[in-house]
Order: structure tokens, then C-alpha cells, then sequence
């Protein structure tokens, strides 16, 4: 299968804090890889490198063939933060990647819309949406932008539980009818496994890539089934006794 | 809990009989001898002195010179202040370089350089708008560099992630997040513009309100000064309410904002 991205020997340090050293990953096209690892373990700033928001200090990344960072507007990033701008409606948000590239296709954003069931909310402006309204928006501008890769930085963190777990289930729907190779970085580990085909364990900082573990569950997948499935238990004891170390292990070095 | 606003009707009641109220103790105060008409003037007379001046259209021309100085004095100093605060942003090197002599003129009661402008520009229009243009100026400058040093850069980043060129990422991304501040320095400068004007035109002038306002004091004549402060009050709310309406229209995405 080809590889939509590569990462190599990949170090960055903030001064005298090293936050990533000597990380190498690859995302086969069409997969759909999450990254878990304790706060502070330098996932975020990977994917930040990935998208070519920050220069490593060592190593080299290719996303769909393109070297280093130059791959910009095939990659597509979803942060946890809300990034839609204020001032424009949520119909001009989705439209805003194409405007990007100057072809606004209103036609294609509509239907984008209906995609994430947001029909008659176009004219709305996000301080008049949900929270979870406002996520579906991201993902529809997300998918506006058609990028090779998809790189989220725990895009739905900030959700409440029950809407994050309707959202999850949504973007599982669209995911898996799209196969689009996503790169996915979150806290929850349920998520991670629910979501991936692989999962890769990032180690207390300095980050390494402590294990990786290759989520065997059929697709596709209902959230709720998968939750209750005896292999995605199996892995998430598994998973979860490996991280917890880590996670404690962060928590004895001070910030 | 939240109080209910009541409807519009009522609270045009409510704010006449305020009006009413203050007018009447104004008015019984003076009848009944408590103060001297002298010192305080009256309603009454007050209310007599507009209506001939308004009739006779003197009014009217004072106040449209008062009405040219404010308004050319805040358009000229808000578009240089504005570009100014924008051309700082970009160039780092100039903000590092002028910063303390900026934030030195900014710190000194502009008013003080009326003088100044009075001696090199005269005692017509042009000083006035002077005045104005230097108080306006530095409001705007400061607001739309602190706006754009504000600008949420994951904003900024995500739509960099899209691979959008400075160019987009400053007409889409900037420029807009820049406004609300842009237009707190416009509702602050509406009103010190029309201070400079006056102030202006009290130190020396020929015309316009300042210029009444001098006259009256200079003669003793409190009805008249009264006279004048009532049309700069009428000015000021009109233009504060000007301003709240354009800023309703163009920060719509923003919610309410207050207006009187």
C-alpha cells in the first residue's frame, strides 16, 4: 500500500525542553492512525510539524509525496479549538478552502452541509451555533477543502460527552465511506481505539514511540457496538496499562 | 435573573418624566428666588433663546462649522491612524524604533497643542481640524496595532493550513478581526474630536460653537451658554448613535452592542 505520510528520525525541542526525539511513522493511504500519549508528550507539535506550522530540529516528513514543507493545502487540519472565523457565516466558513484556491463552489458546499446535517444553518453565524453544530461545520470545511491527509489535534476534546460521542459516530460514518488517510491526535483512548485501524503510543517527554497496536475491529463500525466488543476491551486493558505508566511517569517531571 | 426591558412606549415615559422633573425643579428654583437667574438661567429662557437662534439660522451656521472641523478632523486622523497602526504592525523595525516618542505624544494632553496649531495654521478651520486630526490619530493607531498584534493565531494557522498566501490570510483572516477594535478607537475619537473643535474654537475662532460659547462666557450671558451646551449634547448622542448603528451593521456577526 502507499505511504500518504512518512515521518523520520523526526527531534524538536522548545530551548532546553525536548518535546519529540528521533520519532519515525508511517501512514499507509486510506488509513486512519491515532496518536495517544500523555499531556505535554509533543503529539500536537508533531502534527504542527507534519503541516508545516513549525520546523523540526532534526529528521524530515513527506506527506503525499511532497518533501518537508511544502505539502500545505493537501493536508487538512482540524484543531480542538474552534477555527472558524467569527465574521462569516457558517456557509462562507465552508466555502473558505475553496476561496482559498479562488473557485467557490456553492453547490458543493450546500451539499457538504447536508453532509453533516447542518441544512438550514447556513445564513447562521458560529456565535449562534452549538458547540457540536460549530465541530460539524469544521468537518464540513474540513472536507470542502478535500485534502489528501487529515491531521486532528483532538478535534472534539472540548465537546461535551453525549455530543462528542454523536459526532464521533458521525465523522465514523463519513470517514469510512471517504477513506481518507487521517493522522488523529487525542487524550481519549476510547476514541483512539474506537476510530483507528492503528493505534501509536507515545512515551512521557521526551515523546518516543513506546508501541504500536494494530486495531483488528471490523468496519464498519457503530460506536456503541464497538464499545461493548470483547477484542476492543481486550486492547483498550492492553493500551491503557502501557499509557497509564506513562501518564504517571509525566506527572512526576515538572512541567 | 434578568429584568425585563420593558416596552418602548414606557420607557420614553419614563425617561420624559425625568426630563420633566428636572426642569420643573430647574424652573422653581429660579421662581422661587432659592437661585439667581443670573448664575443658573431657566428652562424657559433657555428653551426661547434655541428657538430664536434656530429661527434666524445663526445656529445653523456655527454648527456646521463645529459639525466640518469634528468631522474632517475625525476622518483624516482615523484613515492615517489606521494605516499607521496597520504599516507598524507589519514593520517591526519602525514600531521598535518610534514606539517611545509615539507613546510620548500620546501620553501629553493634546489639547495643550492647540497654541501650537492656532500660531502655524490660524484661527479658522484648519487649526481645529488639526487638533482633532491628533487626537484622532493616535486612538486609531494604537487600537488597530494592538487589533492586529490580538488576531487569534490559530485562526491565523488554520487557514495557513489551507495553504492561503499572506495576501488572503490578511484580507480574510486580519483585517476583519481587527474591526471591533478599530471601531472602540472610532466611538472613543467621535467624541474627542468634537472636544478638539470646541476647545479649538474657545481658544480662538471666529465661528462655530466653541466659538458662542466663548462669547456668552465673555459676556455674562449663562442663557447663552446653556443655549450651546444643549446643541453639543444633542450633537454628541446623534453622532454616538450614528456610530452604534454602523457598528451594529458591520459587527452584526458579533451580537448586541450598547447604544443609548
Amino acid at each position: 500500500m502507499p505511504q500518504k505520510v512518512s515521518v523520520s528520525g523526526l527531534s524538536i525541542a522548545f530551548g532546553a525542553t525536548r518535546a519529540l526525539e528521533r520519532v519515525s511513522l508511517t501512514v499507509n493511504d486510506g488509513e486512519f492512525v491515532s496518536i495517544v500519549g500523555p499531556s505535554g508528550c509533543g503529539k500536537s507539535t508533531m502534527l504542527n510539524v507534519i503541516a508545516g506550522l513549525l520546523a523540526p530540529a532534526e529528521g524530515n516528513t513527506h506527506v503525499a509525496g511532497i518533501d518537508g514543507q511544502g505539502a500545505g493545502s493537501r493536508i487538512g487540519y482540524m484543531f480542538q479549538k474552534d477555527t472558524l472565523l467569527p465574521w462569516a457565516t457558517a456557509l462562507e466558513n465552508v466555502c473558505l478552502p475553496m476561496d482559498v484556491k479562488g473557485s467557490r463552489d456553492w453547490h458543493k458546499a450546500r451539499a457538504l452541509m447536508q453532509l453533516v446535517d447542518l441544512t438550514g444553518f447556513e445564513a447562521h453565524y458560529p456565535n449562534q451555533l452549538s458547540g457540536g453544530m460549530r465541530k460539524r461545520v469544521q468537518l464540513a470545511r474540513l472536507l470542502a477543502q478535500d485534502p489528501d491527509v487529515l491531521l486532528m489535534d483532538e478535534p472534539f476534546g472540548a465537546l461535551d460527552a453525549q455530543t462528542r460521542l454523536i459526532i464521533q459516530e458521525e465523522f465514523l460514518k463519513i470517514w469510512e465511506r471517504q477513506r481518507k488517510t487521517v493522522l488523529f491526535v487525542t487524550h481519549d483512548l476510547q476514541e483512539a481505539i474506537a476510530l483507528s485501524d492503528r493505534v501509536v503510543l507515545i512515551s512521557a517527554r521526551p515523546g518516543r514511540i513506546k508501541a504500536t497496536y494494530q486495531v483488528d475491529l471490523p468496519r464498519p463500525r457503530h460506536i456503541e457496538s464497538v464499545l461493548a466488543h470483547p477484542r476492543f476491551m481486550a486492547l483498550f486493558q492492553e493500551i491503557w496499562a502501557s499509557l497509564k505508566q506513562e501518564v504517571l511517569a509525566a506527572r512526576e517531571r515538572p512541567a | 435573573m434578568i429584568m425585563a426591558k420593558g416596552s418602548r412606549s414606557e420607557r420614553w415615559v419614563l425617561r420624559l418624566l425625568v426630563l420633566g422633573l428636572i426642569v420643573a425643579l430647574w424652573e422653581g428654583v429660579c421662581r422661587t428666588g432659592l437661585a439667581s437667574e443670573f448664575w443658573v438661567s431657566r428652562p424657559f429662557l433657555i428653551v426661547a433663546r434655541l428657538w430664536d437662534t434656530v429661527r434666524s439660522g445663526t445656529v445653523w451656521f456655527h454648527m456646521g462649522v463645529t459639525v466640518i472641523e469634528t468631522v474632517s478632523g475625525f476622518v483624516l486622523g482615523a484613515l492615517a491612524g489606521i494605516i499607521a497602526g496597520f504599516a507598524l504592525a507589519r514593520w517591526r523595525r519602525a514600531h521598535v524604533a518610534l514606539e517611545p516618542y509615539l507613546m510620548g505624544v500620546y501620553s501629553l494632553p493634546r489639547v495643550a497643542l492647540a497654541p501650537l496649531f492656532i500660531m502655524w495654521f490660524g484661527i479658522g478651520i484648519p487649526s481645529k481640524i488639526m487638533l482633532a486630526i491628533s487626537i484622532v490619530f493616535f486612538i486609531l493607531l494604537i487600537n488597530t496595532y494592538v487589533g492586529v498584534q490580538n488576531v487569534d493565531r490559530d485562526l491565523v494557522n488554520s487557514v495557513k493550513t489551507m495553504g492561503a498566501t499572506p495576501r488572503f490570510i490578511t484580507r480574510r483572516v486580519v483585517l476583519p478581526s481587527c474591526i471591533p477594535w478599530i471601531f472602540s478607537g472610532l466611538r472613543i475619537s467621535m467624541a474627542l474630536a468634537l472636544t478638539a473643535s470646541v476647545v479649538g474654537e474657545m481658544l480662538a475662532a471666529q465661528y462655530g460653537l466653541g466659538f458662542l460659547l466663548a462669547r456668552a462666557s465673555g459676556t455674562f450671558d449663562t442663557t447663552g451658554i446653556f443655549m450651546v451646551l444643549i446643541i453639543l449634547a444633542l450633537l454628541a448622542i446623534g453622532t454616538y448613535n450614528l456610530m452604534a448603528r454602523l457598528e451594529k451593521r458591520l459587527l452584526h456577526w458579533q451580537g448586541e452592542t450598547a447604544s443609548i
